[in-house]
């Protein structure tokens, strides 16, 4: 019986993800897409269009002081770094998300990793991210993200 | 030979055993989830101090019964603990802390650090920090201070001195 009920929660967490289920899913699609592999053409394409549905398109990315706006400087900014042609790898972890109670926005803090393969020699960076996701059009996307400097430059 | 083994493993009483075993192993987790933070030293800016992959321990509770202290290798907290920043502590809170062609000076005295190999001429500006505020370096001053991260951290990011 005990089996049964185990069963059943867990078909019915699998099959009607909550919204924070969703949004950490949307969190790691994010992830992956950025992290395509630039020596593969074909990919770097899908990437491009996948990671144009995964941003609103007012979105605001803030870092070190400089703020790009909109989906177009988002997207034209990852595109000169993949056409560098160094490999690079985006983890996001220890995510804390919390829905609005609308429904209709959420906050995600975490920590993002970027490791860049530059000559075969990784250089890894660890940054805290504060973001915000919109649901729009039955999916969450990113609307806001800030790279928090946990020390704080002289 | 098998009864010596057998005792040599659940011990003359096994019921007594399995209570010391639980005990160990409950007071083991209880460690190891409050007591400290393993950690694994990644990148070159605590070098030569803390060398790349370098398994280091960060007790959790140092801090709740005193102050961080200058001078101490501490861990600092991103959004959560599965990274975290190693920097060296050089002032606390009320300090004045400047860097002079290199040389650190704090409160107006250049401070002995044994620990830093090669010195870049790296300069920065008087700073005097403020309530709960701590400034990190890093032990590898011989790497361009741009490229270094480096600055003031308020005292709640900081889990705890590396003790081994």
């Amino acid at each position: 019986m005990v089996a049964v009920a185990l069963v059943a929660y867990l078909a019915w967490g699998w099959l009607v993800p909550s919204d924070e289920d969703r949004v950490r899913a949307a969190v790691s699609a994010l992830a992956e897409t950025l992290s395509s592999d630039p020596a593969d053409p074909l990919g770097q394409v899908t990437s491009l269009a996948r990671l144009r549905t995964q941003l609103a398109a007012d979105v605001v990315v803030t870092a070190a002081g400089t703020q790009l706006r909109g989906r177009d400087a988002v997207t034209g900014l990852w595109q000169r770094v993949r056409a560098s042609g160094d490999a690079a790898r985006v983890r996001l972890f220890d995510l804390t998300v919390v829905v609005g109670a609308d429904g209709a926005t959420a906050t995600v803090e975490g920590v993002a990793e970027l490791t860049l393969e530059r000559g075969g020699v990784p250089e890894r960076e660890v940054r805290e991210v504060h973001a915000t996701f919109v649901a729009e059009d039955d999916a969450w996307r990113l609307a806001a993200a800030t790279m928090v400097e946990a020390i704080t430059p002289p | 030979m098998a009864d010596g083994l057998a005792r040599l493993v659940v011990g003359r009483d096994p019921a007594r055993t399995l209570v010391r075993a639980t005990v160990l192993v409950v007071m083991a987790g209880l460690v190891i989830t409050y007591g400290i933070l393993p950690v694994r030293g990644q990148g070159p800016s605590m070098q030569p101090t803390i060398g790349n992959g370098q398994l280091l321990i960060v007790s959790r509770v140092s801090y709740r019964l005193r102050a961080p202290r200058r001078g101490e290798v501490v861990a600092v907290r991103l959004a959560g603990e599965e990274a975290v920043l190693i920097k060296r502590i050089l002032a606390g809170p009320g300090d004045q802390i400047a860097i002079d062609d290199g040389l650190v000076v704090v409160n107006d005295v250049a401070i002995d650090e044994p620990y830093v190999e090669h010195r870049m001429p790296w300069r920065m500006q008087a700073v005097t920090l403020a309530t709960g505020q701590y400034f990190v370096v890093g032990d590898n001053r011989g790497m361009p201070m741009a490229l270094h991260t480096m600055g003031t951290v308020a005292g709640e990011r900081l889990i705890g001195p590396v003790v081994w």
